[in-house]
């Protein structure tokens, strides 16, 4: 009880200071009320709806302000779009999400037997290729890789659609459009691109930790007393090398909710990330505010849910050893 | 053994497809980078916003397909005096919902247009007062004459009172206020498209709405959405998905016109591109130079002769502008065909400098968008390196609009060498004149964008004079005259006037209007 208050306590901190940090790169981010008015309109009134917006108030004082309606639920209404930032972000978050649970999911499927894999066997064939295709999937970025599937797979062979996101269905009263083929046709390469970076990042990492717990003495050790090479693996390999990947993936998964931007640029994915970059281009205050919040928060809950993770896998962080 | 199977079948597809030809649904399906901000018509004005809700709303009057101004709500106008109008409305409209309209809804129109928080007052500037003469007609008295007020109604656009009344949307958006603002999310106009679904920033969907009045093309339903991305946007087009592209990146020209079923539409746009020098500070700004060189009419003259226009058009613009003698382009009222450019010559340029007393040129910094114009930044960089030919050294600061504009911009004007270009919405010169070559005079809402701070007295007091001058063809005179004097006096360089490009595929026919407008009634999906 003591520790969840402490890091609710901390988090609070955390998402206080992200707020302030915004709030100050806010003043270079351009006159929002220039992007609200046309050419004609006057300068008395530009004026005058800077000053009813509060933009004339001191930046500390524009930060108060905020911060005491956040806490009451109420993020304002965002300057170009006119309604509640709570409900745009609402409106916009399953589609991010669908795309983080699809490439999170087949980014751990396929990268966890793949670095178990090439950490046994990392001399062999098959173990070299798959780190190849895992450096070209770190190391090219996501913006190119998106225009190239997008030509070969749409403009080329016409089998995908390039952009935006499919219909949508209701499954368990959750509505999302991976419930329906033309949905996931639209979310399969977003998806793709997203998997491809996270999968190269998460192999490598468990490879590195497999290779380096097999050479710990405890391992020699097991292999003295003649047991069998899956015991050795699974039973006391593996699980020797989770806390640091869970800490990765925990943090990689919350960066792909975040920062996705790129890819949902390419292909016009109406989720957060296009939100984002909509609201910079538009210097529009309440809703870049709304989303650095937004990402404190899902940075500080899946750091939240990863040390409880940690209790699970690791005995010696339960009894209090580490 | 295939193909006799399948020969019948395909041509009883073809018998079958025409036979409902007539009555198909045929649907249009529209990309564009920008999204409409709001679906208020008093709210934001921003062009792409404007022109989209033109297929929603209506005005009294509006440009016919080819570019003149007719009736629209309005069916016929008198005037009785110089300065008293008279509309005779259009009978058996309804806007969307099913309601008539009558003169009530124009009145209310135009109280909005005027209330505190539209962005339209403009519009009505001219305008002392207004009334309801019966059910069906509405007369309008201006201030003094006012030869364009036609030009002026362009932009009103009319909703229903009950509607936004019950909708509590008597007024454009309240920024500030915590209400919902139901008229930014929901339409209900007389034109030919109605609202069906509205996602902004992801899909908008347009169906054509039963009871227009007027003529309408084939389409029946628009389905619009925004691609921020150029290459997305590009790919979307050539694979198929979607019909019309508006904008097309200027770098993909080539590869539209080499792809197959799709095609490149192009016409001029009313958008001139000009540089603009600070001729109202002694001393210019973020330059070491000492006082202001711009003072000295040599010194503009000599930018003007260094700054190649054709090659930027050539190299910069890839052929896709016109070079531009002046600052409206033809199709403005007032444009003056007698002007012509400084031609480019380096060593005329270099002679004027030295006659000046800047043999050596000077140093500068030069302020320009990179993301607000067609190739802006390229734009920028190449007067850069011109400029360098003279020996005038520039720094430029290159930056996205969001920086650009609140630097530039009334009060401060902070620039003293920039990139800028104008639209008259009226397309009548009349309105550049009273916001970019007017001696600035704020209080009177004069010179706004006035941002070089040029000033030509004998200029303002001819446009001043064609204000009110009722007789088009005196007035005309009077608008081309005085641009000649800006000319002469170099208070701009003007560049290029803009090609307005779109990709289509070949199925499209579409109606290109210098503005920029969309009207999709004139559309057709073949």
């Amino acid at each position: 009880m003591y520790f969840l208050l402490a890091r609710l306590f901390q988090a609070t901190v955390v998402m206080l200071c992200v707020a302030l940090v915004g709030f100050l790169v806010f003043q270079f981010v351009g006159d929002p009320v220039l992007s609200l008015v046309g050419q004609e309109t006057t300068v008395e009134d530009r004026e005058a709806l800077r000053e009813s917006l509060g933009l004339n108030d001191p930046i500390l004082v524009q930060y108060a302000r905020y911060v005491m309606n956040a806490v009451q639920g109420d993020f304002g209404i965002s300057y170009s779009f006119n309604r509640d930032v709570s409900e745009m972000i609402a409106d916009r978050l399953p589609a991010t999400v669908e795309l983080v649970l699809l490439s999170g999911v087949f980014s751990l499927l396929l990268a966890i037997p793949a670095g178990i894999y090439t950490g046994i066997r990392r001399k062999g064939g098959i173990a070299q290729t798959i780190m190849t295709i895992s450096i070209i999937g770190v190391s090219i970025p996501s913006f190119l890789l998106g225009i190239l599937l997008i030509l070969v797979f749409s403009v080329w062979l016409n089998w995908l659609p390039s952009f935006g996101r499919g219909d949508l269905a209701t499954v368990f009263g959750l509505r999302s459009s991976l419930f329906t083929w033309n949905g996931l046709s639209h979310a399969l390469m977003p998806a793709a691109v997203l998997c491809l970076f996270q999968l190269g990042v998460i192999l490598r990492l468990i490879r590195a930790e497999m290779l380096e717990v097999l050479r710990t003495d405890y391992i020699r050790f097991a292999w003295a007393r003649g047991l069998p090479g899956k015991r050795v693996y699974f039973g006391h390999a593996l699980k020797n090398t989770l806390v640091p990947v869970v800490t990765a993936v925990g943090l990689q998964l919350s960066s792909l909710f975040a920062f996705s931007i790129i890819t949902e640029l390419v292909f016009q994915w109406p989720g957060m990330g296009s939100l984002l970059l909509h609201a910079i281009g538009q210097s529009d205050i309440p809703l870049l505010a709304a989303y650095l919040i937004f990402v404190g928060l899902v940075f500080t809950i899946s750091n939240l849910i990863v040390d409880g993770v940690y209790v699970l896998i690791d005995p010696r962080i339960r009894h209090g050893a580490l | 053994m295939l193909k006799t199977y399948l020969a019948p079948l395909s041509t009883a597809l073809v018998l079958s497809s025409a036979l409902v030809a007539p009555a198909q649904a045929e649907t249009l399906r529209l990309a564009s980078q920008s999204d409409a901000t709001s679906l208020d018509p008093h709210s934001h004005n921003e062009s792409f916003t404007n022109y989209f809700l033109a297929n929603i709303y209506e005005g009294l009057v509006a440009r016919d397909r080819t570019f003149e101004i007719t009736g629209q709500l309005a069916e016929s106008w008198e005037q009785l005096d110089a300065t008293t109008w008279r509309f005779k409305l259009r009978d058996g409209v309804t806007f969307h919902d099913g309601s008539a309209f009558a003169a009530d809804d124009v009145i209310f129109s135009m109280d909005r247009a005027l209330s505190e928080t539209s962005n339209f007052k403009h519009v009505l500037a001219s305008v002392e007062s207004y009334r309801a003469v019966d059910d069906m007609t509405v007369e309008i008295v201006t201030k003094a004459p006012n030869p364009i007020l036609l030009n002026d109604l362009l932009d009103l656009m009319i909703l229903d009172k009950q509607w936004a009344e019950a909708n509590g949307a008597a007024e454009p958006i309240n920024l500030q206020t915590e209400e919902k603002a139901f008229s930014a999310t929901n339409a209900n106009g007389t034109g030919p498209f109605s609202v069906m679904s509205r996602a902004q920033g992801e899909k908008t969907t347009l169906t054509a709405f039963d009871g227009y009045w007027g003529e309408s093309g084939n389409v029946t339903e628009v389905v619009f959405t925004p691609i921020n991305n150029a290459a997305t946007l590009v790919s979307a087009l050539l694979s198929g998905e979607v019909d019309l592209v508006m904008p097309l990146p200027l770098q993909d020209i080539a590869r539209i016109e080499a792809g197959e079923g799709v095609k490149v539409v192009s016409s001029a746009e009313a958008r001139t591109m000009y540089i603009g020098m600070d001729q109202w500070r002694d001393q210019i700004i973020e330059s070491p130079v000492e006082g202001n060189p711009f003072l000295d009419l040599r010194v503009r003259q000599a930018i003007a002769h260094a700054v190649d226009a054709q090659a930027i058009i050539d190299r910069v613009m890839q052929g896709q502008a016109t070079l531009a003698t002046q600052y409206v382009m033809e199709k403005v009222n007032g444009y003056n065909p007698d002007l012509t450019r400084l031609e480019y010559n380096v060593e005329t340029a270099k002679s004027l400098l030295t006659e000046a007393g800047y043999p050596d040129g000077f140093e500068l910094t030069m302020d320009c968008s990179t993301d607000r114009y067609v190739n802006d930044g390229q734009i920028c960089q190449a007067t850069v390196s011109l400029l360098a030919r003279i020996g005038i050294t520039v720094n430029l600061i290159a930056q996205p609009k969001a920086q650009f504009f609140p630097k530039v911009v009334a009060p401060d004007f902070g620039t003293s060498f920039f990139l800028l270009s104008w639209t008259p919405s009226t397309m009548d010169s009349l309105n550049v004149f009273q916001n970019v070559l007017g001696t600035r005079d704020l209080e009177n809402g004069v010179g706004a964008w006035n941002i070089s701070g040029c000033s030509v007295p004998e200029a303002d007091a001819l446009a001043a004079e064609a204000a009110v001058t009722m007789d088009a063809a005196a007035r005309e005179k009077m608008l081309q005259d005085a641009m000649a004097l800006m000319v002469e006096d170099v208070c701009l360089v003007p560049l290029h006037v803009q090609q307005l490009v779109w990709g289509a595929a070949e199925n499209i026919d579409v109606v290109q209007h210098p503005t920029f407008e969309f009207p999709l009634e004139y559309f057709n999906v073949n």
